[in-house]
């Protein structure tokens, strides 16, 4: 245990990626504070699920180190690492007709909690997340969301528990097949968990839904790192036009206090312009 | 005497190989995501039939290796040639990034189709009892039980029992994904290889004793399933008591039914299983996949 005091929880240092000579990644700092929620933003192939595998170890990075609690990730075991961090992936398939609250129950194999306190914690956060009426459906027969929401109690349930580090759950496109209610649910969901000392990495594609629930926003852009910074301060009318391409407008509404964003259009590009004339 | 020294070992070798044949499908279904494979994918059951093609072209047969433990010369080109086929595609599937199991999959297909062209090869250049005899190895027969095998088999099944046992809650995880059971604090790469030595050393032993037997390792995970869910904590053991039933069972028909001649086993684990599989896949749509 280190003595610092207020520690990064991964910290990210000159990332760099390449594959086959093309630069996936380029030079990419960034940290995650203890039950800090942060939002990664971009377009198509800009590098997101690649800089999430890297994070997650399951990537070495070409170039630069990634920490977590201050150690290299390399140096983690497993097994201990397991115990910590937890990664939703953009897209599982499993095709054994397993139910639901067993699929949940898979993640505690990195723990020795014993078979009670994991049948409390799989109930419990089954029911966080409104699914447990699923808990003795098989996943093979669930919709899409549904499927999606057990996967998400899976890696909540693999955190779930008080240990010595804060954790960390890193979530890709958790929500690509979620109704509304439960894009809303996802957004309180994550707010929560920095209730309980979990930091969240997410990858959303929706910009209303980084706003509502992000503390900081990344956004990557050809494998760079366009900004980095306080929610507020990164979603910028010009920050969207140069990185997503399109026209937007701020609304503000005096009941809530809430800002959002209404997209007017696409910037049309220099291809197009030239194409015209 | 006869009970003691001809059945008796001839029963306990079929619960033998049809355990581990039955637990190795399991184990393979579980590796490789998908509840159609079983032994013969990854090349073991090709190789071996090669091997012991060889050795009964070469004549080898004739050449008795006591001092084995009463192996045939067959027996052990079988075991030898299932090994190295499974150590092949193994290599051939495994890169820098790690074993693909998908690669695996395609390269034990290639290899399966290779070792069947060099046994039509051989079977060409072999002459009429040559000819008798590979292809009653390879439709499987378990009359040439006798204590000596068991001495082998027994053993190996229960250090095969000891192995897998750790393994099941690392195969649940499995069948998230290979990301996923990573994420979840397993050594992938470890138990994937081990996991593949295992079985191929298992079936191998098997396909070595007794030639090869089809269907059990495919047919007899996939009813456990059926009866208890995809929990390898349960489906390992279970299939491995069903593996040994099936075999016994189908062994004694064998034995029965055209008596006083036999009919090869792998001929009654065919006509005995893919029935009831298919009467269960009818019958239990939708919960299988």
């Amino acid at each position: 245990m280190s003595a610092q005091v207020s520690e990064s929880v991964l910290q990210a240092r000159n990332i760099t990626q390449k594959i086959e000579g093309v630069e996936l990644l380029s030079d990419i700092t960034l940290d995650i504070q203890p039950g800090e929620v942060v939002a990664l933003i971009g377009p198509n192939g800009s590098g997101k699920t690649t800089l999430l595998k890297t994070l997650s170890g399951e990537q070495q990075p070409g170039n630069g180190s990634v920490r977590f609690h201050n150690q290299c990730l390399q140096d983690w075991s497993k097994k201990e690492l397991a115990q910590h961090m937890a990664v939703l992936p953009q897209k599982s398939v499993l095709n054994f007709p397993f139910t639901s609250s067993e699929v949940v129950a898979l993640s505690r194999t990195p723990h020795d909690s014993g078979k009670e306190i994991d049948a409390k914690i799989v109930a419990e956060v089954l029911d966080y997340l409104d699914a447990g009426y699923l808990a003795e459906r098989l996943y093979t027969n669930l919709s899409g969301g549904e499927q999606q929401r057990v996967q998400l109690a899976r890696v909540l349930a693999q955190v779930w528990n008080e240990v010595e580090y804060p954790r960390l759950l890193i979530l890709d496109e958790p929500s690509s097949f979620f109704d509304l209610s439960h894009q809303q649910m996802l957004v309180d969901l994550v707010r929560g968990l920095a209730k309980k000392n979990i930091a969240v990495l997410v990858v959303l594609h929706d910009i209303n839904l980084a706003m509502s629930c992000a503390d900081r926003v990344a956004v990557l852009s050809c494998g760079r790192l366009a900004a980095f910074g306080e929610t507020e301060a990164v979603i910028t009318t010009e920050m969207l036009e140069s990185v997503f391409s399109v026209r937007a407008k701020f609304l503000f509404d005096p009941e809530t206090g809430c800002r959002f964003l209404s997209m007017t259009g696409a910037v049309a590009s220099s291809k197009d312009l030239a194409g015209l004339s | 005497m006869i009970l003691r020294e001809i059945r008796l070992p001839r029963v306990l070798l079929s619960a033998l190989v049809g355990a581990v044949l039955a637990m190795s499908g399991a184990v393979l279904q579980g590796l490789f995501r998908n509840p159609l494979a079983d032994p013969s994918l990854i090349g073991v059951s090709a190789g071996a039939s090669v091997g012991a093609s060889a050795a009964i072209l070469l004549g080898l047969n004739w050449l008795s290796v006591w001092g084995l433990g009463g192996l045939s010369v067959v027996a052990l080109g079988a075991f030898v040639g299932g090994f190295l086929a499974v150590l092949l595609v193994y290599q051939l599937s495994t890169g820098p990034q790690g074993t693909s199991v998908t690669t695996m999959l395609l390269v034990g297909i290639a290899i399966s189709g290779l070792a069947g062209a060099a046994n039509s090869l051989m079977s060409i250049l072999a002459d009429n009892e040559m000819l008798r005899r590979m292809s009653l190895w390879q439709m499987g027969n378990l009359d040439l039980a006798n204590w000596s095998r068991i001495k082998i088999c027994l053993p190996m099944l229960l250090g095969f029992l000891l192995l897998l046992r750790g393994q099941a809650g690392n195969l649940n995880a499995f069948l998230l994904g290979e990301s996923e059971a990573r994420h979840l604090g397993i050594e992938v790469d470890v138990v994937k290889r081990r996991l593949i030595l295992l079985t191929a050393l298992g079936v191998g032993v098997c396909t070595a004793l007794v030639g090869a037997i089809a269907f059990v390792g495919l047919i007899v995970p996939h009813l456990v399933r059926l009866l208890s869910g995809p929990d390898h904590r349960t489906l390992i053991p279970a299939s491995g008591l069903m593996g040994a039933m099936l075999l016994v069972l189908a062994d004694l028909f064998s034995r029965i039914l055209i008596a006083p001649a036999e009919l090869p086993v792998g001929v009654i684990t065919a006509f005995l299983g893919v029935p009831f599989f298919v009467f269960l896949l009818r019958h239990q749509r939708g919960k299988l996949l």
